[in-house]
């Protein structure tokens, strides 16, 4: 009978723990979702505002990488990965809209591209909030799902390690707000 | 200036003596209404004699002397020592726990790179009664500054530098949870080390709380003596400063170093100057 009563209570604390460690793993996974849907929502902003800038670049020069922005297709449910690469082609439109806005004064000049340059600006620190939050979060649940005895309910429960969202290096910093206004 | 500090002081040995001398005489002359005579003498010349010198050195040496050093780090800045914040505005952005005592008083308001502020001297305490008698807990002695955000939010964000123990944090379960803050940690490790993160949102957390901003929070150790909190509540920043002191003070017991307060109200000033440099609060690009 005694061991039976140290044996319920053992028990009873390893479920409290299990279910505790468990909906930690679950709250994680719903602020990583959270954070993801920042991600998605930035990445549209930013993708029309470059479309906008395009536009307008166009009107001055001939702009090459138009087709690669067309070939941004942004849609629900994409996968880390495919994220990622679609930051990666807007992050090279957009350094193409620079050397281009340097190459052509009255482009800089122009009103409506300054107000765009702007706003991206925004969209780009959102964008960067975004990602920041979801790695913040991803590395939280990685780190749980690796470590021991948490490690048993993550497999459990299937809880696997996951994905960054990365930033190439020049996008880790504070971005920059020099514009002549 | 020290000859008004000089005649505060002789004033105020002056009542003293006096009190005290009426006292014994009301004493020896007899029981009764005379020694009462004596105290209200004291009073009566305490309040008339040794009050209004003191008032005019205080008045002098705040609205002339600090005033023009306040003036001389931020030209645009008006001090005006007998204002303050309300109760009821700094109970409300629940950053620090809400006593039971509350005063604010030197408030210094102006822009400084088109970034308005105000700042106030801030205590708050809480006057606890026990069985054993009462003693009073200090939850924040210092400064508190406040200055319109440049990038619009709608959840708040709190950093509070590790060690200062009197943050309200919202964290309880009696908090409903909409508003309930909790703790993020950045990819900053030093950051993380030196201050907890509480927000209501990661995303916009993360948002304000950029890379250059976490390092200018950082080089704040330089500029700011005290643990301090800052606070993104209701598109405001909030500066609270807990340097366990009353800004802005002199002392009438003995020789002021009129250097070393003139350094105190330049360092205190150029904490500011610190803030809106450091937080990028001058940047308008996002409105």
């Amino acid at each position: 009978m005694y061991y039976a009563v140290i044996g319920a209570i053992i028990v009873f604390f390893i479920l409290i723990w299990w279910i505790k460690t468990a909906n930690g793993f679950r709250r994680t996974q719903v602020k990583i979702d959270e954070a993801a849907s920042g991600i998605d929502v930035a990445l549209t902003k930013r993708f029309d505002v470059l479309t906008k800038m395009v536009d307008v670049a166009k009107s001055y020069a001939t702009f090459e990488k138009e087709t690669i922005l067309e070939a941004v297709k942004l849609r629900k449910g994409m996968s880390m990965q495919e994220k990622n690469n679609a930051a990666g082609i807007m992050n090279d439109v957009q350094r193409e809209i620079n050397i281009l806005a340097e190459n052509y004064p009255q482009l800089h000049a122009n009103e409506n591209f300054r107000q765009l340059q702007v706003a991206i600006m925004d969209v780009e620190e959102h964008l960067q909030g975004a990602r920041r939050a979801y790695n913040s979060n991803v590395s939280i649940l990685n780190q749980k799902a690796v470590s021991f005895p948490a490690s048993i309910v993550a497999g459990v429960i299937g809880v696997s390690r996951m994905l960054f969202f990365e930033a190439e290096d020049a996008k880790r910093s504070d971005v920059d707000v020099k514009i002549n206004i | 200036m020290e000859r008004l500090r000089k005649q505060s002081l002789f004033d105020c040995i002056l009542c003293i003596s006096i009190g005290i001398a009426s006292i014994v005489l009301g004493i020896a002359l007899g029981k009764g209404v005379f020694p009462i005579v004596g105290i209200l003498l004291t009073v009566v010349l305490g309040i008339f004699v040794y009050g209004k010198k003191e008032e005019e050195y205080l008045d002098y040496y705040k609205k002339n002397f600090i005033s023009a050093v306040i003036k001389e780090c931020v030209p645009d800045a008006t001090f005006e020592p007998e204002k303050g914040f309300s109760k009821v505005f700094i109970n409300g952005t629940e950053l620090v726990m809400a006593g039971n005592r509350f005063h604010s008083e030197d408030r210094v308001h102006g822009t400084y790179k088109q970034v308005p502020f105000e700042r106030c001297d801030v205590r708050i305490e809480e006057k606890v009664r026990s069985k054993n008698g009462s003693y009073t807990i200090t939850y924040l002695e210092g400064y508190w500054i406040v200055f319109p955000s440049n990038k619009p939010f709608t959840a708040d964000l709190q950093i509070i530098r590790r060690g200062y123990k009197h943050a309200k944090s919202k964290k309880g379960i009696f908090t409903r949870k909409e508003e309930r803050r909790h703790e993020i940690k950045t990819e900053n490790e030093e950051f993380n080390k030196n201050f907890l993160c509480l927000c209501q949102n990661d995303a916009e957390a993360f948002y304000l709380l950029t890379p250059d901003i976490m390092q200018a929070i950082m080089n704040l150790f330089d500029v700011i003596d005290g643990k301090f909190i800052i606070g993104f509540v209701d598109n405001n920043v909030h500066v609270i400063v807990n340097s366990k002191k009353d800004s802005f003070e002199p002392t009438f017991i003995r020789k002021n170093n009129y250097d070393k307060m003139v350094a105190d109200t330049k360092r205190e000033m150029d904490g500011i100057i610190a803030l809106v440099e450091g937080l990028k609060l001058s940047h308008k690009i996002y409105q």
